[in-house]
């Protein structure tokens, strides 16, 4: 199950009362969070929920699974520990930008509410005053699609292996200054995105060093699409390409890694390759005997297409949300912002990232014992005079050394 | 602030030891910044699947049908217990076969082939006592199922080695197939012309040592395998 977070770090700690009143204000702004999966007999259709959602302790175990039923329905989850609120989301819902809107408009009012201060709407906060618009709901894809597709074919990348863990997925948090990333990303002439896609490749490329590996390293970078249309839909509106390097090549520099990816990046972000590569998913959607086919048989034929051309032509994704301001009634309240994503079925493990005030805040979720990835990484970061600052949620894992002590 | 010595990275107050490295931190004014973990200890664990047992029991019951069907039948219908049997055996043998696995938690393929052997025996041996056939059950079905089943087995502890090279595995696996094809042209032959004469097997087996032989070289050269395979390049 794809799942996001979102979350925002407060400078005092949560009252998860007010929490909740605000919870009631934002969801009735955000009718396209209010909804049910359900199983129709051809397709899954959402249906709205009528009961109001509740916010709950967080976990140990962010981004894991949502069980519906126990959850009242609704496909997310808001959580607050100590200064925290957090979002956590199905897919089904909405991507990173429809999340940060939400958790955004959710933290407006909860400041609104506690502290009083009327923090002014605009950009992805929005006036819960008003009424939801139908372009806030509408489903943008079919409405931008044109007649050509582009075959959704795309080569195995490699597939990075490591000891399942038998609990909960493990989290760190790299917390990078921003301002030093930008200036080494500059130096090289790349993008922040660029040189972080660079340094995630090598450092696969170098922990998998000792086998040879046979195919390509590649990251799957999702792209939102809202910069390229003009729609204000709050629901599920972006795409992803998967850029990388081939190590079967030759050894990578760090300038030829950049390069390289920076390439693929640009080639395929443009407004025309990404319109081809949605506009073959919707074309299928809108295929009159796909339509016909019962559900089941659609579940089927998902799963194997999914089995071929899912995670399988990416290592691992990065998912970068950009920089995120906030007005200044909010900026004095919060301090820090988060994005995570779940591991996906063949990616052991996903990146995402969110920059707010200086720092970005590099989050990695692996389903696997082994941290190489993230030690790799970091350190590469570390040597080339960025600052980071790690945490992770290997709370359990500190006590249980306590008890032993 | 601590910074770990061996990663070079600032840690959070909370870590006792380093999340990229597990390198101990060591800070002696450690109490006086003690902060609160970023992560409660509180483990949700939301989506707790059906194990495989739940749905071994499923598959057990949903077996029942067949055998519940046709001993009703065979009992009001013919008044004894006769052909139904065969398809209660049936089931019995698929169960032990394909759904006792399910059951188990862990892995044990050893175990599966020891209980699959035995229900295996034990099903031809309900034929043969259903058909009269317990010369040809004790001369031909038992030691082939025997031997067939050692096979399995052979291939499950190849297979299973990690240590060994491709090359030697294939090399292994075909001397067993060999081996079997030779164990049952005894058997048969045994059975048939009532004495040990080695007829077809012995081509099967020729051909399965020279491979055997040909993976095992490869596997020591390593230049042939490669130009082995430069050659055969499509």
């Amino acid at each position: 199950m794809a799942m996001f977070r979102v979350s925002a770090e407060f400078c005092e700690k949560i009252d998860p009362d007010l929490l909740e009143k605000a919870l009631v204000r934002t969801i009735k702004r955000f009718p396209t969070m209010a909804l049910r999966l359900r199983r129709g007999l051809f397709w899954y259709y959402l249906e709205k929920i009528d009961t109001f959602p509740k916010v709950i302790p967080d976990s140990i175990d962010p981004c894991a699974p949502i069980d519906f039923k126990k959850n009242n329905g609704y496909m997310f989850k808001v959580r607050y520990y100590e200064n925290r609120i957090a979002l956590e989301f199905f897919h089904v819902l909405t991507d990173g930008t429809g999340g940060v809107t939400f958790l955004l408009t959710l933290c407006a009012e909860y400041i609104s509410e506690k502290y009083g201060v009327s923090v002014p709407r605009g950009g992805m906060i929005l006036d819960t005053g008003d009424e939801p618009s139908k372009d806030e709901t509408e489903d943008a894809f079919p409405k931008f699609a044109r007649s050509v597709g582009e075959s959704r074919a795309e080569k195995a990348a490699y597939r990075f292996r490591g000891t399942p863990v038998s609990d909960y997925p493990r989290v760190t948090t790299g917390l990078i200054s921003a301002s030093q990333l930008k200036a080494k990303a500059k130096e090289h002439g790349a993008t922040v995105t660029e040189y972080l896609l660079a340094r995630m490749t090598l450092a696969i490329a170098e922990i998998s060093g000792k086998k040879k590996i046979k195919k390509p390293i590649y990251v799957c970078v999702p792209v939102n699409l809202r910069k390229f249309y003009p729609t204000n839909t709050l629901r599920n509106f972006s795409s992803f390409v998967n850029v990388g390097i081939d190590p079967i090549l030759g050894e990578y520099s760090f300038d030829e890694a950049i390069r390289e990816i920076s390439n693929q990046l640009r080639y395929a972000t443009s407004e025309k390759r990404l319109n081809a590569r949605f506009s073959s998913n919707v074309h299928s959607e809108q295929n009159k005997l796909i339509r016909a086919l019962p559900l089941p048989v659609k579940n089927f034929a998902m799963k194997i297409a999914y089995k071929y051309s899912g995670d399988r032509t990416s290592s691992t994704t990065l998912s970068n949300l950009g920089l995120v301001t906030l007005p200044e009634e909010m900026e004095r309240f919060i301090t820090r912002l988060d994005f995570m994503i779940g591991p996906l079925s063949k990616n052991p493990f996903v990146c995402a990232c969110i920059t707010y005030k200086d720092t970005l805040s590099f989050n990695v979720v692996r389903r696997i014992e082994e941290p190489d990835f993230e030690r790799s990484f970091f350190t590469s970061l570390v040597k080339d005079g960025i600052r980071v600052k790690i945490e992770s949620n290997s709370g359990r894992e500190n006590t249980n050394q306590a008890e032993k002590d | 602030m601590s910074y770990c010595v061996n990663c070079g990275v600032e840690l959070d107050a909370s870590e006792k030891k380093c999340p990229l490295c597990s390198t101990p931190v060591y800070n002696p004014r450690e109490d006086a910044e003690r902060k609160a973990a970023p992560y409660p200890l509180y483990f949700e664990n939301d989506m707790k699947r059906l194990n495989r047992k739940f749905w071994g029991r499923i598959a057990a019951l949903i077996l029942l049908i067949p055998v519940l069907v046709t001993v009703i039948c065979n009992v009001f219908i013919s008044k004894t217990l006769s052909w139904s049997l065969y398809v209660a055996g049936a089931c019995a043998l698929v169960y032990v076969l394909a759904v006792f696995p399910f059951r188990m938690k862990k892995k044990k393929p050893y175990l599966y082939i020891v209980c699959d052997t035995a229900a295996t025996l034990l099903y031809v041996l309900l034929i043969a006592a259903l058909t009269d056939g317990f010369y040809w059950y004790f001369y031909l079905a038992l030691p082939v199922i025997f031997c067939f089943y050692a096979y399995i087995a052979a291939l499950v502890t190849i297979t299973g080695n990690k240590k060994t090279t491709r090359l030697i595995k294939a090399s292994l696996i075909i001397t067993a197939t060999g081996l079997l094809t030779v164990f049952i042209d005894l058997v048969t032959s045994l059975y048939v012309k009532a004495g040990y004469f080695l007829s077809w097997s012995l081509i099967v087996f020729g051909v399965c040592v020279i491979f055997s032989v040909i993976c095992a070289l490869f596997n020591r050269h390593k230049l042939w395998a490669e130009e082995f395979k430069k050659r055969l390049f499509i």
